[in-house]
């Protein structure tokens, strides 16, 4: 890490929609890539991030601002992302874990992969296709089969509601 | 989720109009990231993913996280042991991926047939196979009562000797292990505390041998020239059901070769009487980390109030003193035999033991907190 002492240095990040975003260098570091970034040096001027737009990036640096405000309490870590991402929609959230998996920050990853699980928990094969936008691809013998070949994994297992 | 419940799909009388944008963004997430979450999904879930499309069939067979429960959380519903098996077998057969982080079995076992519960071991083997971070098996019985013929942790060498994989892995990634009612050897205890460096917490739970093991242990010294040193481990907890409970010595020699552990926490279940240790005898260290220590079950003898000095004196680090007086059905049980009412036995010898921890918290000069439940 370049400059921990002083002020506190900013960086510029460039999302691939050309829109600037000014962000700590202490809160932008929690992605691994631009920590490797301004380790070698790279990041005297504007880091351009070619794969996130500027919606996602913006919420991405609310996101690091908000979480390194807050000191090493797990719980209270946890909680700041139950909320953050609470109403967040599936499109949003598929963008975040994009971007995420690209800035290489796993616990922001962590948390968006748990949130869309979350939503498809318990909910019925059809409501999620809907939902997600999931083609199926399957041919009516070809979808009995496979439901026919894990139809033991809920033998003794209650069923859940379908909603 | 049963799939012939989904024959007739609710959602068909629910037009929302999101799924075209949602259309293409699904086809933007690259399989590690549908992968990632699937693993986050119970196992029912993440299997039923498998009907979404051809895309999805195979994926959940990558999940990082296996979770085993014979018992329905939602419906409290426990699964027939045959089945539960057989779930658990094809399931671990099926999956494709190279690592899973977490692998939890838990099932309740009969009491007097645990020992039959073969195919255990070869769980255990696929959990070395896959590189576990996180293990935990949970043999747990009715009423906490420790069976008959338990199931007994594989040989290590044997279960090395398996593949030449496992043989030069073994659970070297291995940071959480957790035992429940499980006969385990002294010398398997060892292979853990010795051969995976970043295990950070260590949790064995009713484990009838452990207790006689550790007191042979002793015998053996199997003290601080055995054990390497755990710089990782910062939580060890311990629950010990026995008869003959001497393995005190042992723990403070565990605590001297983890210099960066933080909590101690022991659970003894029976109100058999500890033999008095000789201070001389236990390990002389200092300890600068140790925090919390623990003790459940005390009954307010010599020897437990000895062991808990002798640790306030090795570790100036320590904050708070938890003393339990609880004890478990076990005791209960055998007041039943003698017919008098357990509830009137249990609140005199637990009277008398909160008597003798407020005692001992009273002789302490120190900065420590107790705390006396």
């Amino acid at each position: 890490m370049a400059a921990e002492t002083g002020t506190p240095t900013t960086l510029t990040l460039k999302s691939n929609d050309d829109e600037l975003f000014s962000v700590a260098e202490s809160a932008a570091i929690l992605s691994v890539t631009i920590r490797n970034m301004v380790e070698d040096g790279c990041a005297g001027g504007v880091i351009p991030l070619d794969n996130v737009d500027g919606k996602t990036l913006a919420s991405v640096i609310t996101y690091m601002n908000g979480i390194s405000a807050i000191p090493a309490d797990e719980e209270k870590k946890k909680s700041y992302r139950d909320k953050f991402l609470s109403d967040k929609d599936f499109e949003t959230l598929a963008d975040m874990v994009l971007a995420a998996n690209y800035l290489n920050m796993s616990c922001l990853m962590d948390a968006v992969s748990a949130k869309i699980a979350q939503v498809m928990e318990k909910k019925s094969v059809g409501w999620v296709r809907r939902k997600f936008g999931i083609e199926n691809d399957y041919t009516p013998e070809e979808e009995a089969a496979v439901k026919e070949e894990h139809k033991w994994t809920f033998e003794g297992v209650e069923t859940d509601d379908d909603n | 989720m049963e799939m012939n419940k989904h024959k007739v799909d609710p959602d068909t009388q629910n037009p929302r109009k999101r799924m075209k944008k949602g259309e293409r963004i699904i086809d933007k997430l690259h399989d590690d990231i549908l992968i990632a979450i699937v693993s986050c999904m119970s196992l029912k879930d993440a299997v039923r993913t498998s009907v979404l499309s051809s895309r999805w069939r195979y994926l959940w067979m990558f999940s990082g996280k296996l979770e085993f429960d014979d018992r329905d959380t939602s419906t409290g519903k426990i699964m027939k042991r045959v089945n539960f098996k057989a779930w658990v077998n094809r399931v671990l057969k099926l999956h494709r991926g190279p690592q899973v982080d977490s692998l939890v079995i838990r099932f309740s076992t009969n009491l007097y047939y645990q020992a039959r519960t073969s195919g255990i071991d070869s769980w255990i083997y696929f959990a070395m196979q896959k590189k576990v971070k996180s293990f935990e098996l949970n043999l747990s019985v009715e009423k906490g009562i420790f069976p008959c013929f338990p199931y007994r942790f594989p040989n290590i060498k044997k279960l090395l000797s398996r593949s030449d994989q496992v043989k030069s892995f073994g659970f070297r990634s291995l940071r959480s292990l957790r035992l429940a009612y499980v006969d385990i050897e002294d010398e398997v205890v060892h292979y853990f505390l010795a051969s995976c460096p970043c295990i950070e917490q260590l949790c064995i739970r009713a484990s009838n041998k452990a207790t006689k093991n550790l007191e042979i242990g002793r015998e053996r010294t199997i003290a601080s020239p055995d054990l390497h040193q755990l710089y990782s481990l910062k939580r060890l907890e311990l629950t010990v059901l026995s008869m003959n409970c001497r393995s005190l010595l042992f723990f403070t020699s565990l605590i001297k070769s983890s210099p960066n552990l933080q909590e101690f926490r022991i659970k003894r279940g029976s109100t058999q009487l500890f033999p008095v240790v000789s201070s001389v005898m236990t390990a002389e260290f200092q300890h600068k980390n140790l925090k919390v220590i623990e003790l459940s079950g005390y009954v307010g003898i010599t020897s437990e109030d000895e062991f808990i000095l002798h640790l306030i004196k090795v570790a100036p680090s320590l904050d708070v003193v938890f003393i339990d007086t609880q004890t478990d059905h076990h005791a209960k049980e055998n007041y039943d035999r003698f017919g008098t009412s357990p509830d009137w036995q249990d609140c005199q010898l637990r009277l008398y033991a909160m008597y003798r921890a407020e005692g001992l918290a009273r002789t302490c000069i120190s900065q420590i907190k107790f705390v006396i439940t």
